[in-house]
């Protein structure tokens, strides 16, 4: 099928009604995602389609809503969670961390919680600053959670499709930026998976290898894009998953680069991004750098309300070019 | 195998390290050592620690007195030995002992390099540069650092290139001195010399000195003050001192130097001439002098006749104090369109009185 250019909201849309349609134990459940259609407009018209027994409209409690969704995954369910701003989670933290991730763990492997939970993430929306964090670092430091960042409409399609088929709870965390935008590649009709913990080349250059995650995949490439004018090539890796996290194109990369940029929209400090330059300057990878790694990150900041400090908190294109363009420059 | 000597020599312990004191000597002459047996002790003011023996041999000869405070790079012993030792000289002046050391013969096998000890503070390089030297047997510390914060970088230890494209920026900086230098030579100047017995700490104070000396008498002479090309009087004093750079010579503008204060002053200066070295004077830097000084008071050279650069009104050279009777060279050029012959022999009074 060609040209379907969709926006990540109707490519998760498709992989959910899929879902719905394949297996009959998978419903969704969250605020406002039954007759309202969702916070976002992700789940549309599927209450509509598929009915309210298996898209639910739940009361205004993160804590309930991710119980349950535990509670039915141990019965034999595949729920599928809408928190309609990932900084609610913060609500459903002990739901999620002490119970759906460790239960499979704590039981010698006799249960499984094949739980998602997809919530919306970022800044960029005027919402400030309970409305626009970046929490996948987080997660990612919990063992027996899986955490996907999808980049783009026709990853998200497949990377939530197997997220959905996963035995235990996975983290879905969509940029907000990205629900409306249509992505550049086309999404097939039907059915297909991207395995989670397997990192994509999104494309390759000789001079600096960059490893982003979620919306800053679409801005590397944007700056990308401008560097090749200036001569300068950067390889892209966008890890998908950051936990499992695949490092292997990152060292093959470093290998032919010798530089590594890394590049996220959460806060520098502590941040999921640091866990990249670790493995890389904890392995042999180390021997090949030619130059420091270079970091780039949202500040330390809460985000902000005022739309122009809003931006400045976090990478934007500009940024990512003049980064890439001073460590290439400095470090020959 | 033929056999030659080596001179053992009081290592540098530390960036600062000038002298260090010979605790104890652990070994004596006729002694038989091998690489890595302690030779002697010595003590500086920041560490205590063991010299080790670079390479097998016999010990020679004993040089250094026990308790004795010698300067960096003084022999303390002298080494029989087989192996071929690189000497490694951190940056100091040979020992003048290195004339003692016999040329080896021709040798079938290839000479054993014994790799040098590198301090880690001493070289400073990209992860990739360390792996191909250490793979290839180069010495990190003789490639020189084109990096930031002179950090050897992939480039200048793995491609020959870039030595070449220095030198063409080389040649390129040498020929744009020469043409503006030309352009001076028609302008009617004189050069007067005295000799001076002011003694400096270091270059840079010295430069210091010499850069706020001038900048104040010509502020107090505010026709010297001037562009000779625009003929507008400068708002502010700017000298140029001229320095080594990475690219040949550098002419950083120092503006206002007078007006600081000296401590200031020789920070800067240091500063700068770490900068120019690395090919990275700041921009604005590069103009608004109205004088040159060529301070080559650190070097063995007596005199240079200064030359003047373009829309400067005066240039200043410092030779090296003479070695018998311990005084230095100033020479001063001035343009005669704006200053006389009388006046500038005046001025050069001021200067040496002053220094």
């Amino acid at each position: 099928m060609s040209d379907r250019k969709l926006t990540m909201s109707e490519a998760l849309r498709e992989a959910m009604a899929i879902a719905l349609e394949e297996r009959p134990e998978v419903f969704i459940l969250g605020e406002d995602i039954g007759i309202y259609g969702g916070a976002f407009g992700v789940t549309g018209d599927l209450y509509h389609r598929f009915g309210k027994e298996r898209v639910r409209d739940t009361p205004i409690s993160e804590l309930g809503i991710v119980g349950t969704a535990v509670g039915a995954a141990l019965s034999g369910m595949r729920p599928i969670v809408e928190i309609q701003f990932s900084d609610f989670t913060a609500q459903a933290m002990d739901q999620i961390v002490n119970q759906a991730a460790k239960i499979h763990f704590m039981v010698g492997g006799g249960l499984h919680v094949p739980l998602v939970l997809r919530a919306a993430s970022g800044s960029g929306t005027g919402a400030a600053g309970q409305h626009s964090q970046s929490l996948e670092g987080w997660f990612a430091n919990v063992p027996g959670l899986k955490v996907v960042m999808p980049s783009s409409p026709y990853e998200a399609k497949g990377l939530l499709l197997a997220a959905i088929d996963d035995p235990n709870p996975v983290i879905f965390m969509e940029h907000k930026l990205l629900y409306k935008v249509a992505g550049t590649e086309d999404v097939p009709e039907g059915a297909y998976r991207i395995p989670l913990g397997v990192s994509r080349v999104v494309r390759e250059g000789k001079d600096l290898t960059v490893v982003a995650t979620g919306i800053m995949v679409s801005r590397v490439l944007a700056a990308a894009a401008e560097l090749d004018k200036e001569g300068i090539a950067l390889t892209l890796i966008d890890p998908r998953t950051i936990s499992p996290l695949d490092m292997d194109p990152v060292y093959e990369s470093l290998e032919k680069t010798g530089r590594l940029m890394v590049v996220q929209e959460a806060p520098e400090h502590g941040g999921f991004i640091n866990e990249v330059i670790a493995k890389v300057v904890t392995s042999q990878s180390m021997g090949h750098l030619i130059a420091p790694v270079a970091r780039l990150a949202g500040m330390n900041v809460p985000i902000p309300y005022a739309p122009q400090l809003e931006k400045a908190a976090v990478p934007q294109v500009d940024d990512i070019i003049k980064k890439a363009r001073e460590v290439v420059a400095n470090w020959r | 195998m033929s056999a030659f000597d080596y001179a053992v020599i009081m290592p540098k312990m530390s960036m600062t390290m000038e002298e260090g004191e010979l605790l104890a000597v652990r070994v004596n002459v006729g002694d038989s050592v091998k690489s890595g047996d302690v030779l002697f002790d010595v003590a500086t003011d920041k560490i205590d620690m063991e010299v080790e023996s670079p390479a097998d041999g016999v010990v020679k000869a004993i040089m250094g007195q026990i308790g004795s405070t010698m300067l960096v790079g003084a022999p303390v012993l002298m080494l029989e030995t087989a192996t071929q030792v690189m000497s490694f000289d951190f940056n100091t002046p040979a020992p003048e002992v290195e004339a003692v050391v016999e040329v080896p013969a021709p040798v079938a096998v290839a000479p054993v390099v014994v790799a040098p000890v590198v301090s880690l503070e001493s070289v400073k390089a990209v992860p990739k540069a360390r792996v191909i030297a250490r793979e290839r047997g180069i010495d990190l510390a003789s490639i020189t650092p084109t990096g930031p914060d002179n950090t050897v970088t992939f480039e200048d230890i793995s491609n020959p290139q870039v030595a070449g494209a220095h030198d063409a920026r080389k040649a390129a900086n040498r020929k744009m001195v020469a043409a503006s230098i030309e352009k001076t030579r028609t302008i009617p100047q004189i050069t007067l010399s005295r000799f001076s017995s002011h003694t400096t700490a270091s270059l840079d104070q010295g430069s210091a000195h010499l850069v706020a000396t001038w900048a104040r008498i010509l502020r107090r002479n505010t026709h010297l003050n001037l562009s000779t090309i625009t003929e507008d009087l400068r708002t502010h004093v700017g000298v140029a001192l001229i320095m080594e750079s990475k690219y040949g010579l550098a002419m950083p503008v120092f503006k206002d130097p007078d007006l600081m204060p000296v401590a200031q002053l020789v920070e800067w200066i240091k500063s700068t001439r770490q900068q120019s070295r690395a090919g990275k004077v700041p921009l604005e830097m590069l103009s608004g002098a109205t004088a040159s000084i060529f301070d080559l008071s650190d070097t063995k050279i007596s005199a240079a006749i200064p030359l003047l650069l373009p829309s400067h009104t005066t240039a200043l050279s410092v030779g090296a104090p003479n070695a018998a009777f311990g005084q230095s060279e100033i020479s001063l050029t001035v343009d005669l369109r704006y200053c006389d012959s009388l006046e500038a022999a005046n001025f050069l009074d001021q200067l040496v009185a002053t220094l």
